[in-house]
């Protein structure tokens, strides 16, 4: 159960089957300061200074140079001239200040310990007196992590209760068969963004936000029924013979020029709502929608509406 | 804390109703025994105000601006911060009526917020 210090007694172990969080709160109580990595999918890493949680990286959310880089704020080449611990840098280089740079912090921290925390089948190492890179001065108290991270798995479950869209690729429906549909801002940019193979976690990466809020958002488009539920998964080989065949079954699509509508275009097949593979819903959607209007029965209903006058 | 009459403040994730505190900020003090469910409760008011279609902008730019709640001895201020990166967050302020000045108070908040932004 407990953590096991090996020869060197900088790096511990933990028996199979301890939980991230079990093993979270074991060093909290030590009041440890170091990395603990979480082998799994997706994985990463929870650095402690002194018992405190003081940042959380994985794979599957944006770091905070990246949400900066997004937003605008810190250039991509600056993070390459940066030094070591570059909060005090960043904010003396005028690109941000210390509130900006503490809430983002504090964002990306929360942000990634819900993929972190939630890595199943994992396998953990601890490094003592190894720092997060950033150097933020905000912690917070590791419970009050697991116990967020617990919250935002409810709250998942409320809006609802299928994981089947969390970690699948994003495929939106061409025809959401409603009257009108209302979306959130990142919503929206989430359906311009999937492009059939990007998961919420890409998504997130690619549009610098919260991978949680994109997660939360496609699970809102899913209970609307406004995204393609994914089949059970099934192991994907991005070998780059398989990336090839996408890049050309995209090619070979009939070319559609917006603002025109071609009758030779194939009859969608009957229930086949998502997009094919590769293609961006913005590549498909000026063909589906710019259909001429048709004139004549605009005609006809301001006839019929100017004979009641 | 700099708004009178100001009971409570604290700066909320409306994405999940957490409260974020802040190194050098004020105390989570809200007007509740569960400062989290309280935090829950700012968090899912704003979101009806955001989300509802009766508020929605009615010109290009228009957006919730802040949520004001008042009670017989109280007002509740609630205004989403809109950071530059992304973030999904709200600042709360507690007030009581007989000491603060809503007016003043939403001032305060006003550049409050865009300070942290």
């Amino acid at each position: 159960m407990g953590a096991k210090a090996d020869a060197s007694g900088r790096q511990s172990r933990f028996a199979k089957g301890t939980t991230p969080a079990k093993a979270l709160a074991q060093l909290a109580a030590a009041g440890a300061t170091g990395a603990l990595t979480v082998h799994g999918e997706p994985g990463g890493v929870v650095f402690l200074r002194e018992g405190r949680v003081n940042g959380v990286e994985s794979p599957a959310a944006p770091g905070v140079d990246r949400l900066l880089t997004a937003a605008g704020l810190v250039p991509e080449q600056v993070w390459e001239s940066i030094p070591s611990r570059p909060v005090r840098a960043l904010v003396e280089g005028g690109h941000v200040t210390e509130a900006q740079i503490e809430l983002c912090a504090l964002q990306a921290l929360h942000d990634a310990a819900f993929f972190v925390l939630g890595t199943p089948r994992t396998e953990l190492r601890f490094d003592e007196g190894v720092e997060h890179w950033l150097g933020a001065d905000g912690t917070v108290m590791s419970h009050q992590v697991c116990d967020i991270v617990a919250r935002q798995r409810r709250m998942l479950d409320e809006v609802h209760p299928s994981d089947a869209t969390d970690h699948a690729p994003v495929v939106p429906v061409l025809r959401p068969g409603l009257d009108r549909v209302l979306l959130s801002g990142l919503q929206w940019e989430i359906v311009l963004h999937a492009d059939g193979v990007r998961t919420p976690q890409d998504l997130a990466g690619l549009l610098g936000c919260s991978a949680y809020a994109v997660t939360l958002d496609v699970r809102r488009l899913a209970a609307a029924g406004l995204v393609v539920q994914p089949e059970p998964p099934v192991e994907r080989a991005p070998s780059a013979k398989a990336n090839a065949a996408v890049v050309q079954e995209a090619a070979s699509l009939p070319q559609r020029v917006p603002g025109t509508y071609t009758f030779d275009d194939p009859p969608p097949a009957p229930g086949r709502r998502q997009l094919p593979t590769g293609v961006s819903a913005l590549a498909v959607l000026p063909g589906a929608i710019d259909r001429a209007p048709d004139d004549s029965l605009l005609r006809r209903i301001r006839t019929a509406l100017q004979a009641l006058r | 804390m700099t708004i009178r009459g100001a009971i409570g403040a604290s700066l909320i994730d409306y994405t999940t109703g957490q409260t974020l505190g802040l190194e050098g900020g004020q105390e989570d003090i809200a007007p509740h025994a569960d400062p989290a469910a309280a935090a829950l409760g700012t968090a899912s008011v704003i979101h009806a105000a955001m989300q509802t279609a009766a508020y929605a902008p009615a010109v290009p730019g228009d957006t919730v601006e802040d949520v004001i709640i008042s009670t017989t001895a109280a007002y509740h201020l609630i205004r989403p911060v809109r950071t530059t990166f992304d973030s999904r967050l709200v600042l709360y302020v507690w007030l009581d009526r007989n000491e603060g000045n809503l007016a003043i108070a939403r001032r305060r908040v006003r550049s409050l917020a865009d300070d942290l932004a």
